[in-house]
């Protein structure tokens, strides 16, 4: 493993990333005169003006913006889909409930072509899963820092001096059990409110308008105020829009090795660099042979690099009958 | 950026959502077939990762990337990752050297 010093490959990946956006942001503002062309996200930074100066991004911003809206929204969401299919996986329960609803909203609409994301993106459980897998498994799993003020601030009890760097990892706010309880567990029913005590007993967790309307207030997977993701939206019509055609086209179950039985673990790196002594997280999630805080095996193991790494899980597919 | 990411900028863009998650489909029901009519494995943070890349392609740039059905432009993702690693270790870095008075 290369040691994620300053410097070194990290920095040479970095450059090159930048001189890539910057790259491909060349090659769209050539052809954006191009009448009839549809209006993608570069077309409004095109024509962004800064509200200060009234003049348009330079060249260099605009380098800045398109690399990280490449990483912001790529990265982000495709953690987030893999996640998803972990916990499915390895909860049938879930993955039941899941299917049917989405079977049934293919079904009545006729056709996968007029199943628009528009009508996946208000499934109720299916937005309960992708919440319950941003809760488990945050994209940016630690904190944004923030500097404590002139005077100081007392934070639960302790007073932290001016100028301290503080923060709360949306992973342990998503584990605190006064907001989420058996915090460790994939249960999405914990977003659905239900005034009927006998659903709440079912899974074991509070469903009571107020139980759910406290979790919402302690999720954090998008940030919040005005630093929350300005791709919220974005990332449920993607999540929602590939959860159901793939479920919806497959069964997925997790793979074997086909001579030993033994759950498959893809331990050929996709990636380079820093990441390659943490691939530990396959389709099994924690192992015993790991250090104490890396030993739950349900749980979706992220290496935090402020978007978090991650590998797995390894699954097969089988196309369901008469779908296609 | 915020009119690029309006309901209507993004109900705009939904064919190309679908596009994209049935490309990934159909490379899956395309792959290579174990017993009973099951797939070869997909490690799917490194699918996942593909597809979402080659949406933002399309949503950002208008401009197929096409990570998912072409090995050119997988170096990317490889990238982006280690960016973020970079630009992390920076910032710790800093948090650590800005100690409060």
């Amino acid at each position: 493993m290369s040691l994620p010093i300053i410097g070194g490959d990290l920095a040479r990946d970095d450059r090159k990333f930048f001189e890539y956006a910057s790259g491909i942001l060349k090659e769209r503002a050539a052809t954006e005169e191009r009448p009839g062309s549809r209006k993608d996200i570069m077309h409004h930074l095109l024509h962004a003006e800064d509200p200060m100066t009234g003049k348009p991004f330079s060249p260099e911003q605009l380098g800045i913006e398109s690399s990280l809206l490449i990483a912001a929204g790529a990265d982000t969401t495709s953690l987030t889909l893999a996640a998803a299919f972990f916990y499915l996986v390895r909860n049938p329960r879930v993955m039941q409930t899941l299917k049917r609803e989405i079977q049934s909203t293919f079904s009545s609409s006729g056709s996968t072509d007029l199943t628009t994301p528009s009508k996946l993106i208000s499934l109720p459980y299916l937005r309960a899963v992708v919440d319950e897998t941003l809760r488990l498994a945050p994209p940016v799993p630690s904190l944004l820092p923030r500097q404590v003020l002139k005077g100081g601030i007392t934070i639960d009890g302790n007073l932290i001096p001016e100028g301290t760097i503080v923060g709360a990892p949306a992973y342990a706010i998503h584990r605190n059990p006064e907001y989420f309880p058996e915090p460790e567990k994939f249960i999405p029913e914990r977003w659905l409110a239900t005034e009927d005590p006998s659903d709440t007993t079912s899974t074991g967790v509070p469903r009571k308008p107020q139980s759910v309307s406290l979790a919402r207030q302690a999720f954090v997977a998008f940030s919040q105020g005005s630093r929350g993701c300005i791709g919220r939206q974005l990332a449920y019509y993607e999540l929602h829009t590939a959860l159901a055609h793939l479920l919806y086209r497959f069964e997925i179950r997790l793979a074997r090795d086909p001579l030993t039985q033994k759950w498959m673990a893809d331990s050929t790196s996709w990636k380079t660099g820093s990441a390659d002594g943490l691939v530990v997280n396959t389709h099994e999630g924690g192992k015993m042979d790991c250090r104490e805080e890396r030993q739950r095996e349900d749980e979706f193991q992220l290496f935090d690099q402020f978007l978090a790494d991650r590998n797995g899980p390894m699954v097969e597919f089988r196309q369901r009958e008469g779908v296609c | 950026m915020e009119p690029a990411f309006t309901d209507k900028s993004i109900r705009a863009s939904e064919a190309l959502l679908v596009k994209n998650v049935q490309t990934l489909a159909d490379l899956v029901a395309g792959s290579k077939e174990n017993d009973g009519g099951w797939s070869e494995a997909f490690n799917l943070s490194q699918w996942s990762t593909y597809l979402n890349y080659d949406i933002m392609g399309d949503l950002v740039f208008g401009r197929q990337f096409e990570a998912m059905t072409s090995e050119t432009n997988r170096f990317v993702p490889k990238l982006i990752i280690n960016s973020t690693a970079f630009i992390y270790t920076v910032r710790v870095a800093a948090c650590f050297w800005k100690r409060p008075r």
